[in-house]
């Protein structure tokens, strides 16, 4: 017997992972681009229409999620098996035109009709796609819906082949297609090259929308809100329901909430907030806190670094703040070991702690080289310049080592000092 | 050179004589590499085009009507009027009928040509003597094929005088022709011949290749009746299941000798099968077989019918027209196990399992191996097509794209008539604004078409000018009025740049489109350098087309040096017409002796003005008065002042009319319906506010926009790259650095800090969108950034939040 709290646990948790929530559908805002999206797919299905359009927003507006929607509605009137076929590529999984050529005439053709074939050249391959588009009369064939994520991936292959006779086809009557480009780069237009531009019917569809803390928070009970149902008690919904609105309520969430949404509104984050807050709900712990949440927050969001700084030993933050002094003084100019070793050997003149030679800092220098908390200046080989006298840059802001000084358990007190007067 | 003239010169008919000119000495035999040729005979003339031209599965058959000197041609003095015979596969494929029974024998099987090709060779082409029977329509000849070096083929068609639409019985249309080649029939076809040029030309493919034949020196020309029915002398070609078939199942010979010939590797199964049963067994070699031949032959021979295991029946003779079927029954066969078809003819296991061993080595992967295995036992028809080339064009699929089950919709409202006539793929009647850049090319291309010779043309202009549209619509007017009969025919191969995966490649597709044959690049560029350097029998003239000119640019530019060097060859009758965007190509890329060769013939697109941008668009909107025209002259101005790419004008008022129709659409929407909507068309216009929204949607960068979707931080981000910018006046700033500035800012507005990992997701969140360009992440904070987007864009869109 599962309780309440399991279910609910195992719904939301199940929610944040897959986007399965219905009020996750397209905001109000990008509710005409939808449409006009549908219109043109529409009219490519129905009418034979070709067509080709961008879709450009910045990561996590919802592009994917748009033309997915899309799709689905367009299942909805129109027969899938018979009347059009949708091809999906993706700019990282097909990284050159012989991938993705191959990739197309996989989804095109069906796999048990070229199954038992090896494929054959990339321009047999090319060919065979092109006489295949060719030979189809636009109003006989399936109409052919091209969904390219990570457009600007495929402006980077040679020449463009592939995005060339796309558009060629798109504007000649060939066979009925949609191409439908989905990118995050602003200036994807100007990737083109002038052959390919020219065939691009230019349609740019921006999803562009003011961040809106009222409805950030919204979707945050939204997110969380259950819904009747069968397996649940309704008192239990009910309750659950009011947590939710008071937790959204607390000044501290709102706080936390606001510090994230400032830095990052998208829903992908909150969901990942959320799923790490879920995941400590249990038979003790039956509804979310706000301590929960502002955790959740914190886990997603501190600093790497200052994390990382706090496992270092202390001759190694020492060596790091002598690094750090020197590139304050020198205004950014980076330094070699042995700056950095008379730096601490004349800081530790009078200092009542263990002093470590130059065998011991060395390696200490090293361990700092492989974390990336300092890195050899480019540009000049390090296999001829001696050890000693590589030259580096310091990765740490002087905020992240007071940070991590000011949280290292039982560092000496003239560590501290020392840290006063470098940083 | 071994030739030499037998007896005296003959005299012709007068008015043959005429029709020549009067240098001509006309003889009735001549000798040539020792064989002696005459009238009336049936002849081998090599094909040039061919990989190997002499071997008998390519060359040119015909029939010599009259032999004479011509001694005002010094080259090539000796000529021959032959009257040609087509091949099966030379046909265009409506040709091949279906309903033929006994069907098409591709192998020997001739069609005479009628008029089709100008019939004037040269004696030196001629390398053999064959024989070839004459037939009656249903009846298969006995005895063709190759023996004691002599071939005999076949002829039971000819074609149909109505431009070589139809097949006709050839002993009707020409038994008292071929029955006596005499004087007056000579006279006869050489008036035809004359007419021929007019007649129009289905393309000729000669898509196989096959070993050499060896030279023939049996002068020996007649066919002796006994030779027919006695095993013939086994060449390397005899194919082993017909000796069988010949020699103990008398009723089998028809299905099977039609049937094999065009057995793939695959479909050979069966018939190999049968090479290894006894004679019994072979009754079954036709219905096993003709699943192959499925696409030619509508019903299976009726005898073997009744044979046939029934599930085998149902499945193989299920033919469409469809093309997608069609490909599936292909691999529907090629998955078909044997086994049950072994049982059926109910073999002894031992040779069961034999079979079966075989068909093992029979279905590999690498088409050559299986040719290796399997040579000494290869049920192949004497000279039959070489495997390798048989074998890919078996394994490539019918280029085909699955059809739809409902039918398209055509738009309804006006403004949807509109939007369908002003797409790009929409092809006008004509092409406004390009009257004079016609003119140029086809009387470019035409005059070289007459005269018979060869040259290349540049053509040059931006993207949108309609360089490839006016050249198709000059080859369209070319063809047209070739059919008219006011040129001579030419064959047309069109390649673009864009097409090719490696400018080595056009060379493949040049020969694919050519012959219909593959070959690799480096083959095809050999056989194209000996097909233009000669000028063969049936030697048709050639415009090729190359599109997107200069991505065929290499290093050495040996492609582009080839293709200019061709139609400079005096035998090549080549026409090259070259496209490419940029006027300074030749001067600017290539090297002199390609410029050169190139020659000067060099035509520019200049961009279109606006009233050509007017015309184009109002000429498709024709009667239909629901745009505006001070909208359309608007939309040509901008596109003119920009870019002068038709393309782009046509978008923009599609895109209007778009933006009209939801216009008026939402204007009804409240009354929802959309009867209505129809009813009221006025309100549906395209109008100047229409294109305005259009060009605005289409040409802005919403950058503004873009920067106030962005988060607080992401703001405060630009705003510290900017005030970074003024401090130091240098574009690029690094990360720490701008960190400073974004803290300063923080405590300005009175916010917590972020910390750095969070400022490093901020500006990589930024630099996805490409808003700013920051170097590699793994610099972390020394990783140096800039700005790609106005400082006064950013300060203009904070300042509005």
């Amino acid at each position: 017997m599962t309780s309440c709290t399991d279910i609910c646990r195992s719904i939301l948790l199940e929610r944040m992972v897959f986007n399965t929530h219905s009020s996750i559908a397209i905001p109000e805002d990008f509710l005409e681009h939808k449409n006009y999206v549908f219109n043109l797919l529409k009219s490519t299905v129905v009418n034979g229409e070709n067509n080709s359009a961008l879709l450009i927003g910045p990561r996590g507006s919802g592009k994917t999620m748009l033309i997915n929607s899309v799709i689905a509605d367009l299942e909805a009137i129109c027969n899938f098996e018979k009347d059009y076929v949708v091809i999906k590529l993706h700019g990282f999984f097909q990284t050159d035109d012989r991938i993705a050529i191959q990739e197309i005439t996989r989804q095109l053709f069906l796999e048990e009709e070229t199954a038992n074939r090896t494929f054959g050249s990339f321009s047999e391959n090319l060919n065979f796609l092109l006489d295949s588009l060719k030979v189809a009369d636009r109003k006989t064939t399936k109409s052919i819906i091209f969904i390219i994520d990570e457009f600007d991936q495929f402006c980077q292959h040679k020449n463009q082949t592939l995005l060339y006779n796309l558009f060629d086809v798109c504007q000649s009557a060939q066979a009925p297609m949609a191409v439908i480009g989905l990118t995050c780069r602003m200036d994807a237009i100007s990737l083109f090259e002038k052959r390919v531009r020219s065939r691009f019917s230019h349609r740019q569809i921006y999803l562009l929308v003011k961040p809106d803390f009222q409805k950030y928070s919204e979707t945050f009970v939204s997110l969380l809100r259950l819904q009747q149902s069968r397996e649940l008690k309704a008192i239990y919904v009910r309750s659950w329901n009011k947590s939710v609105e008071d937790l959204a309520q607390d000044p501290l969430v709102q706080g936390s909430l606001k510090k994230v949404f400032n830095l990052n509104p998208k829903l992908r984050l909150l969901q990942n907030i959320l799923l790490v807050a879920l995941s400590r709900l249990g038979e003790s712990h039956p509804f979310l806190s706000s301590k929960d949440i502002v955790t959740a927050i914190e886990s997603q969001t501190t600093d790497c670094k200052t994390l990382q700084l706090q496992g270092l030993s202390v001759l190694e933050l020492q060596l790091l703040l002598c690094m750090k002094y020197l590139d304050k003084i020198y205004f950014g100019e980076p330094c070699n070991y042995e700056m950095a070793f008379y730096e601490y050997t004349k800081q530790m003149k009078n200092s009542s702690m263990q002093k470590f030679d130059r065998q011991i800092a060395m390696k200490a220098m090293e361990h700092l080289e492989t974390l990336e908390f300092i890195r050899p200046v480019e540009g000049i080989s390090s296999s001829k310049v001696q050890k000693e006298f590589v030259v580096y840059h310091i990765l740490i802001t002087s905020e992240q080592l007071t940070a991590a000084i000011a949280k290292y358990p039982n560092l000496p007190t003239e560590v501290k000092q020392l840290a006063d007067t470098c940083l | 050179m071994d030739f030499e003239w037998i007896g005296d010169p003959i005299s012709v008919n007068e008015a043959a004589r005429q029709l020549t000119s009067k240098t001509r000495t006309f003889y009735k035999t001549c000798k040539y590499l020792g064989t002696e040729y005459n009238i009336g005979d049936h002849v081998l003339i090599a094909n040039s085009e061919a990989d190997d031209p002499e071997s008998f599965r390519h060359c040119y058959v015909a029939s010599l009507v009259y032999m004479y000197e011509m001694k005002s041609n010094k080259k090539d003095p000796f000529r021959a009027q032959v009257q040609w015979y087509s091949r099966v596969e030379q046909l265009s494929k409506n040709l091949r009928k279906d309903g033929v029974h006994p069907p098409l024998d591709d192998a020997w099987e001739l069609v005479h040509e009628g008029q089709r090709y100008k019939g004037d060779v040269s004696i030196e082409t001629i390398f053999d003597k064959c024989s070839v029977l004459i037939c009656e329509e249903n009846e298969v000849p006995r005895g063709v094929g190759k023996q004691k070096k002599l071939c005999t083929f076949f002829c039971r068609f000819a074609l149909g005088p109505k431009n070589s639409r139809d097949l006709v019985s050839v002993k009707e249309s020409l038994t008292k022709q071929l029955a006596d080649m005499t004087a007056k029939t000579l006279v006869d076809s050489f008036s035809a011949i004359n007419q021929s040029d007019k007649e129009p030309t289905t393309p000729r493919r000669i898509s196989t290749r096959s070993r050499k034949m060896s030279e023939n020196d049996n002068t020996d020309s007649s066919v002796h009746p006994e030779l027919i029915n006695t095993p013939r002398s086994s060449t390397r070609n005899r194919q082993p299941s017909r000796q069988l078939d010949n020699g103990k199942n008398e009723s089998c010979i028809p299905s099977a000798s039609i049937n094999t010939p065009r057995s793939s590797r695959r479909n050979r199964q069966p018939l190999l099968l049968v090479d290894s049963e006894d004679d019994e067994s072979s009754v079954h070699t036709g219905p096993i077989n003709t699943p192959r031949s499925s696409k030619r032959i509508k019903q299976p021979p009726r005898c073997l019918d009744e044979t046939l295991p029934s599930p085998l029946k149902n499945s193989t003779f299920s033919i469409s027209s469809n093309k997608t079927k069609e490909l599936c029954i292909v691999i529907q066969r090629c998955k078909v196990t044997p086994n049950k078809e072994i049982s059926a003819v109910e073999l002894d296991q031992a040779s069961k399992v034999k079979a079966r061993k075989k068909l093992d080595l029979e279905t590999p992967v690498t088409p050559t191996k299986a040719v290796e295995q399997k040579t000494p036992k290869k049920p192949k028809r004497a000279g039959s097509v070489t495997p390798g080339s048989t074998q890919k064009k078996r394994l490539r699929l019918t280029p085909a794209i699955s059809s739809r089950s409902g039918n398209l919709t055509e738009p309804t409202s006006p403004l949807g008539e509109i939007r369908r006539r002003l797409h790009v793929a929409a092809v006008p009647q004509t092409l406004p604004c390009r009257e004079d850049e016609f003119d140029h090319i086809y009387n470019y291309v035409e005059g070289k078409l007459a005269d018979g010779i060869g040259g290349c043309m540049y053509i040059s202009g931006v993207p949108g000018t309609g360089k490839t549209a006016t050249v198709s619509e000059v080859i369209r007017v070319l063809k047209e009025s070739q059919t008219e009969g006011d040129l001579p025919d030419f064959k047309l191969i069109e390649v673009n740049g864009m097409k090719l995966t490696a400018p080595q490649q056009i060379y493949v597709q040049i020969w694919n489109q050519l012959t219909g044959s593959k070959v690799t690049a480096d083959k095809a560029a050999k056989l194209l350098h000996a097909k233009f350097s000669t000028n063969g029998p049936r030697h048709r003239p050639t415009v090729l087309i190359v599109d997107e000119l200069d991505l065929l640019w290499t290093r050495q530019q040996d492609v582009l040096y080839n293709i200019f060097e061709w139609p400079n060859r005096p035998k090549a009758q080549l026409t090259v017409l070259a496209i490419a965007n940029t006027m300074d190509l030749p001067e600017r890329l290539l090297m002199n002796r390609v410029s050169s060769r190139m020659g000067l013939t060099r035509l520019t697109f200049q961009p279109y003005k606006v009233k050509q941008l007017q015309t184009i668009i109002s000429s498709r909107l024709e009667n239909l008065v629901y745009f505006e025209p001070e909208a359309v002259e608007f939309i040509a101005r901008k596109v003119s002042a920009a870019s002068g790419d038709a393309r782009r004008a046509l978008d923009i008022s599609r895109r209007a009319a778009e933006l009209a129709e939801k216009g008026s659409h939402n204007i009804s929407s409240p009354t929802k319906s959309p009867s209505k909507r129809g009813a009221h068309p006025s309100k549906s216009t395209v109008t100047m506010q229409h294109v305005q929204a259009a060009i605005e949607e289409m040409f802005s960068s919403p950058k503004l926009l873009a920067i106030q979707a962005c988060s607080l931080h992401e703001q405060l981000f630009l705003n510290a790259l900017v005030q970074e910018f003024n401090r130091t006046g240098v574009e690029e700033s690094v990360f720490d650095q701008v960190i400073r500035q974004h803290y300063t800012l923080c405590d300005l507005e009175g916010m917590s800090r972020p910390n750095v990992s969070e400022l490093l997701s901020v500006c990589a969140s930024l630099c996805s969108s490409r808003l700013i360009l920051s170097e590699h992440g793994r610099n972390d904070i020394r990783q140096k950034v800039r700005l790609n987007i106005g400082i006064d864009d950013v300060s203009y869109a904070l300042k509005c939040l």
